[in-house]
């Protein structure tokens, strides 16, 4: 005892602390730590546990893309009937796809859309300085990161004719 | 001696109590990890938000979607971006995932509190989610552009007629005297209402303006209305009880005429008070006025206009619907005053 501080009183009136205070402190810094690893751990775990499959979750988002008349959908103005899998190229804009993708949150997945046609300059203006039939657009949360690609065969419509296209669907995550 | 003894006593308490709240929180962490609850209500987050997704991504038309998982355990609390499931009380419990809205649709907001049925709905541009969503799957999107106000404008008023038959019926006669009361009760001036045919007498005491249904003839007064609604009853030899407005296609006004056509369909869908009656379909047609056989109004080609025709007068749940006269007034008059806001 006789090598104990005396933290608050030089006459032992107050509380007598040594060197158990440090000790208190950090096995409380060790188990507030471990118990918030701990935690974290579990919470990992408990999603891990549940994963959708990340084509499911691709392809219903892309579907919105590609059916959506919010999005890139054609829809014949007179009736007002959609057509899903016609993309209109007035609608193929980072803009268009920002109406009907609007997040900038990168922890949800992110796409970059490109259109590319063998018998259609895209993007169409005549006073464009790019003469590739290769265009693309990007939802707003597309980061510069890894990414997966597929491709899917669809209608290109412009000026009231149709034309054969690909689209590539970049995904990241 | 005796002080410092009781300081390091109740420093063990504090140190044996610490350490026991430390492991009854591990504790019992671990057995809800142990249990299938918390994995349970992870997927439930994930489900539900890939259900929305889905609506989001619907090409259009309106759908109702019954959710089938049980999420009576838990709350679900669904906003803008993500749905957020927990149990009352333990706020650690909270499990969310996100999901990606559009600029077009909105998603109504909603807490269910131990929701033993679910159902999520696209109509029209809204997402609704309830235990039973209210909705009528008919209701039509209008579209968004907001006209000017119509409830000043001249307007005209027409109970239509059959076709072969002079006479418009009794019960058109009815709807659209009953339209006519709303109109004035919402604020339209009476000079400024007209129909096709006499009009009674204008009651100073009772400010009424109304149809003369006993004398049914047309009327030879001159009008010049900016906005014609026209009435008549649908005819059709099955159980069909169909809303249809026809509207002038290539008409300098067809834009005008379908908003309003739309907003006046949807007010009936929405009328809770025709409750009980079967309303099959509910549509806008386009017609052209040179190749139809459908008898106008005259001077309608380039004006807001719009022809309804409402129930059936061959199936039963058409002639119930013919007989709501003022709750089909009243709808078609909401619509009428919506255009506009």
């Amino acid at each position: 005892m006789g090598n104990k501080k005396m933290f608050f009183s030089k006459k032992a009136s107050g509380y007598i602390l040594g060197k158990k205070p440090i000790y208190f402190i950090i096995t409380l810094i060790c188990l507030t730590i471990s118990f918030i690893l701990f935690s974290y751990a579990i919470s990992r775990e408990v999603s891990s546990t549940t994963v959708i499959p990340d084509n499911l979750e691709m392809t219903i988002l892309t579907n919105r893309f590609l059916n959506s008349p919010d999005c890139l959908a054609y829809q014949d103005k007179e009736t007002g009937r959609a057509y899903p899998g016609i993309i209109d190229l007035e609608k193929f804009n980072d803009e268009a796809l920002e109406k009907c993708y609007s997040t900038e949150d990168s922890t949800l997945k992110a796409f970059k859309l490109s259109l590319e046609s063998p018998n259609l300059n895209i993007p169409p203006e005549e006073n464009s300085d790019n003469k590739a039939n290769k265009y693309f657009i990007l939802t707003p949360n597309w980061a510069a990161r890894r990414y997966t690609q597929t491709s899917q065969y669809v209608i290109i419509y412009h000026k009231e004719n149709f034309y054969r296209g690909r689209l590539l669907i970049a995904v990241q995550k | 001696m005796k002080k410092r003894g009781a300081a390091f006593s109740m420093l063990s308490a504090i140190e044996v109590v610490a350490a026991a709240i430390i492991l009854l929180l591990l504790f019992n962490h671990a057995m809800r990890w142990s249990s299938t609850e918390r994995p349970y209500q992870a997927y439930l987050a994930e489900d539900i938000a890939l259900v929305i997704n889905s609506l989001y991504s619907s090409p259009g038309g309106n759908i109702i979607v019954n959710y089938t998982q049980d999420a009576s355990g838990f709350n679900v609390s669904i906003d803008e971006k993500k749905v957020l499931l927990y149990k009352k009380g333990i706020g650690i419990d909270e499990i969310s995932r996100k999901f990606i809205g559009t600029g077009t649709d909105k998603i109504d907001e909603k807490l269910l509190e131990n929701p033993k049925e679910i159902q999520f709905a696209k109509i029209g541009n809204e997402i609704l989610i309830d235990n039973l969503v209210k909705a009528d799957l008919n209701t039509l999107t209008c579209d968004e552009f907001a006209g000017e106000k119509l409830t000043n404008k001249k307007i005209l008023v027409d109970p239509g007629y059959e076709k072969d038959n002079i006479k418009p019926s009794k019960e058109m006669c009815d709807i659209a005297n009953s339209l006519v009361f709303k109109l004035t009760n919402a604020g339209v001036n009476y000079f400024n209402i007209f129909s096709t045919r006499k009009l009674n007498e204008y009651d100073e005491d009772e400010g009424i303006i109304s149809i003369n249904c006993n004398d049914l003839s047309k009327s030879d007064k001159p009008y010049e209305a900016d906005v014609a609604i026209s009435l008549r009853p649908g005819k059709n030899k099955n159980t069909k009880n169909n809303i249809k407005a026809f509207i002038v296609s290539g008409s300098e006004k067809e834009k005008e005429s379908r908003k309003l056509a739309c907003l006046m369909i949807n007010s009936i869908l929405g009328n809770n008070a025709l409750g009980g009656i079967k309303i099959t379909g509910a549509s806008i047609v386009p017609v052209d006025l040179e190749a139809t056989g459908m008898e106008f109004p005259d001077g309608i080609q380039n004006k807001i206009f719009v022809m309804l025709e409402i129930g059936n007068t061959e199936s039963e749940q058409g002639k119930l619907l013919l007989e709501k006269v003022p709750e089909l007034g009243d709808s078609i008059s909401k619509g009428f005053v919506e255009y506009g806001k």
